[in-house]
């Protein structure tokens, strides 16, 4: 046995390096680059870094891959009992429904056997419901016929947006707990400010290139602020893998738009020309169609590319006390799930969207990893008080994904 | 005495004891299998999550520390001895039953219909009323600004023709809408990028190009289209498009869970169907009100119909988008008014 110290956090623990194969550090996720073994040499500090793969088991420490067990068909069942109860009780019901959904997903997500659990409490999410469909009625009215005052709701809206983010994160964490200690989030409001409003409002001025620092800034407030019980995390991602993330997704992009510019005209041309000669409606419904596909295949692409990059990196640098998290999410995979469910979702009129929402969050899930050399069983709990839902609902109405 | 297995968290510590619950009616008495737990609670302090699929029943003891379990059974027996979850146990029931869940999407459909076909245009139609039309004046003006910005050039006709034009106008609007007929104001152009066309602005602005003019084989021709717009105006059709979207697209929220997601991708298809199903209904409307005007004045529906075939010959190669049109086919159209004349004879 020799003592191996990562480079990266100057963690040591006892073992002994493979040969054959990388070894992570249980801290910080970094491969372990050199053993202090006296007798050992040295080897050299970048050894390349290839991606995490969970099959590598660290020697002294526990890993824990995160399992989900929801069915599509129980998963099914449950949606349409939620949309007949909302609809039938005209939205008030969307409240409980939602809380049921979460408990679902969550109950059905377990980590070394034991699952998480939901606790929103509907009426807080009712309250916050309402409050956010009386904005969209009020912008909705004056809209068309008031413009000047659907301005000022925006404006209004674009400036409490940052609390709700805040309200809606610390909402989530606060009811979800893992067995039996809650989580939390311990984000202030100034840093919500600065992250939506500051660094958001600033993308445009840069011409988008301070975009993927924004993206980064975001995950940061997000990963960096949680807390287990009284275990808070820390986060130490870096805005050069988002950077590289966006660049090559810009430039596939770029070639991509330059190469469509041309084709759908040589394909609607050629299809076009069928019996009857009369091409401007067939020309129209083609080239809708195929700038509809392609493009949307292309913005998925992209989209899954970036999310496996930055997802990877930002749970290999978030840290709960002494327990890390590998992600080994590949886009191809997550892009063949995203496609596959949208054709799903289109030829079942819309009756499959359960089952490719449990199969996209197996995939997601399944790929996160735990690694602790404490165990799990160590973390303590924190007071706990009475949290609102009027940024969750806002949030989950805009369609924000924030974190995972 | 019931007994089961479950796995006991005190909840101020994440570790977990795998423990035996026993069960005598009143209380329960959890003891650990390998360590020291051994605890015994009322069963009236505890409270118990809702049942939900498959997924593990969680009982909640006073102080925070809880108790989970695959055995849906033996919870279920604590449960009852509780009496909680009465609601939460029936919404269970149609859940874990396929035919109440067959049940639920019949249910489903058909109130979604019923809203669709309905609620939303009933509603819609109460709300506009209680607007006041001159919410909609500054909005108009900016509308024909761009319009003349745009679209159309000033009109050639000359001012003797447009005045008596704007005296079947008047007459128009004085007989479909006597209470506020001093509202309606006609607009001459020339329809540079348009062609032959008149269309109303919701503030009872009217406007007519000089093609449109000239299709026109008499004044009781354009009197037919006058009142068609007029009825536009009068029924609020532009007020309750608006608010008829709002409503579908509230309605979609409430489906998907939000209003920008993937799904709602996928629900633009149906969005656009139901949106330009609402625009025929309201084409139907106008052309119904401009019909009986006409049949009121002894001509027929046939001034209407011949300016309605004169107009979609001036317009060739448009497209013909079926249900996706805001506007019903020109044939189907005629064949409704020729039907209208024939019930009001």
């Amino acid at each position: 046995m020799a003592v191996i110290i990562c480079n990266n956090c100057n963690f040591s623990m006892e073992g002994t390096l493979p040969a054959d194969r990388p070894l992570y550090c249980i801290m910080c996720g970094h491969p372990l680059a050199y053993t202090a073994e006296p007798d050992n040499k040295a080897q050299p500090a970048d050894v390349p870094v290839a991606p995490p793969r969970i099959q590598e088991i660290p020697l002294v420490s526990e890993r824990h891959t995160f399992s989900f067990s929801g069915s599509g068909g129980e998963y099914f069942r449950i949606w349409i009992v939620n949309l007949f109860l909302t609809v039938i009780t005209l939205g008030i019901y969307a409240a409980w429904a939602k809380v049921r959904n979460r408990r679902y997903i969550w109950a059905n997500t377990t980590l070394a056997g034991h699952p998480f659990t939901f606790h929103g409490n509907p009426a807080a999410i009712l309250r916050g419901n309402l409050i956010i469909a009386a904005m969209f009625i009020a912008y909705m009215a004056t809209e068309k016929f008031e413009p000047m005052l659907a301005g000022i709701i925006v404006f209004i809206f674009t400036f409490i947006f940052p609390i709700l983010v805040c309200k809606s994160l610390r909402f989530n964490a606060h009811n979800t707990s893992y067995r039996n200690i809650r989580f939390k989030f311990l984000g202030t409001l100034g840093g919500s400010f600065e992250t939506y409003l500051l660094f958001g409002g600033i993308v445009p001025f840069t011409l988008f290139l301070f975009f993927p620092a924004w993206q980064y800034y975001k995950k940061r407030y997000f990963l960096n602020n949680l807390a287990y019980g009284t275990t808070g995390s820390t986060f130490t991602g870096r805005k050069g893998p988002f950077y590289k993330a966006y660049f090559v997704a810009f430039l596939i992009g770029v070639s991509c738009l330059v190469v469509l510019s041309v084709l759908p005209g040589l394909l609607t041309h050629h299809i076009s020309r069928g019996p009857g000669g009369t091409p401007g409606k067939f020309i129209f419904l083609y080239y809708i169609f195929f700038m509809y596909v392609i493009g949307a295949a292309i913005w998925y692409t992209l989209q899954a590319y970036i999310y496996t990059v930055t997802m990877n990196h930002c749970w290999v640098e978030t840290r709960l006390g002494r327990t890390g998290f590998i992600s080994t999410l590949r886009a191809g995979r997550l892009l063949w799930i995203r496609i596959t469910n949208m054709a799903a979702i289109f030829f079942s009129c819309g009756l499959l969207i359960p089952w490719a929402k449990i199969r996209r969050t197996k995939y997601i899930l399944e790929n996160l990893t735990v690694v602790t050399d404490a165990g799990l069983d160590g973390f303590t709990a924190a007071d706990s008080s009475e949290i609102t839902a009027v940024g969750d609902a806002a949030t989950d109405f805009m369609g924000i994904e924030i974190g995972l | 005495m019931t007994s089961f297995d479950a796995i006991f968290f005190d909840g101020k510590i994440s570790k977990a004891h795998r423990v035996i619950v026993f069960f005598d009616g009143v209380s329960l008495s959890i003891r650990g299998e390998t360590d020291s737990v051994d605890i015994k609670v009322s069963v009236i302090d505890c409270s118990i999550d809702p049942p939900l699929g498959r997924t593990k029943r969680s009982i909640r003891m006073p102080g925070g520390a809880l108790l989970q379990s695959d055995d849906h059974e033996a919870v279920k027996m604590v449960e009852s001895a509780l009496g909680t979850n009465l609601s939460w146990s029936f919404v269970h029931f149609l859940e874990s039953h396929w035919k109440a869940v067959a049940a639920c999407m019949v249910g489903l459909v058909f109130t979604l219909i019923a809203i669709v076909y309905y609620g939303i245009p009933h509603m819609s139609n109460r709300v506009a009323r209680s607007i006041p039309p001159q919410v909609t004046a500054s909005a108009s003006k900016e509308t024909l600004k761009v319009f003349d910005r745009r679209l159309v050039g000033p009109s050639a006709l000359p001012a003797e023709r447009q005045a008596e034009i704007e005296g079947v106008f008047k007459e128009v609007a004085g007989a479909l809408d006597p209470e506020r007929a001093d509202t309606y104001t006609i607009e001459f152009r020339s329809g540079k990028h348009i062609g032959a066309n008149a269309f109303a602005l919701p503030s009872g602005i009217i406007i007519a190009t000089d093609e449109f003019v000239a299709l026109a084989a008499d004044n009781n021709e354009l009197a037919g289209v006058f009142a068609h717009e007029i009825a536009h105006v009068k029924k609020r059709h532009a007020i309750r498009q608006i608010l008829q979207s709002t409503g579908i697209l509230f309605l979609l929220s409430l489906i998907t869970g939000d209003v920008t997601s993937i799904t709602n991708f996928a629900a633009f298809l149906p969005t656009l169907l139901i949106e330009s199903g609402y625009s025929r209904e309201f084409e139907r409307e106008a052309d119904h009100e401009a019909g009986l005007y006409l049949i009121s004045k002894g001509l027929g529906t046939k001034p209407f119909r011949d300016l309605l075939e004169k107009l979609d010959a001036s317009h060739p190669g448009s497209l013909k988008l079926g249900v996706f049109s805001t506007h019903p086919e020109t044939v189907k159209r005629i064949e409704y008014l020729k039907e209208l004349e024939g019930s009001q004879k």
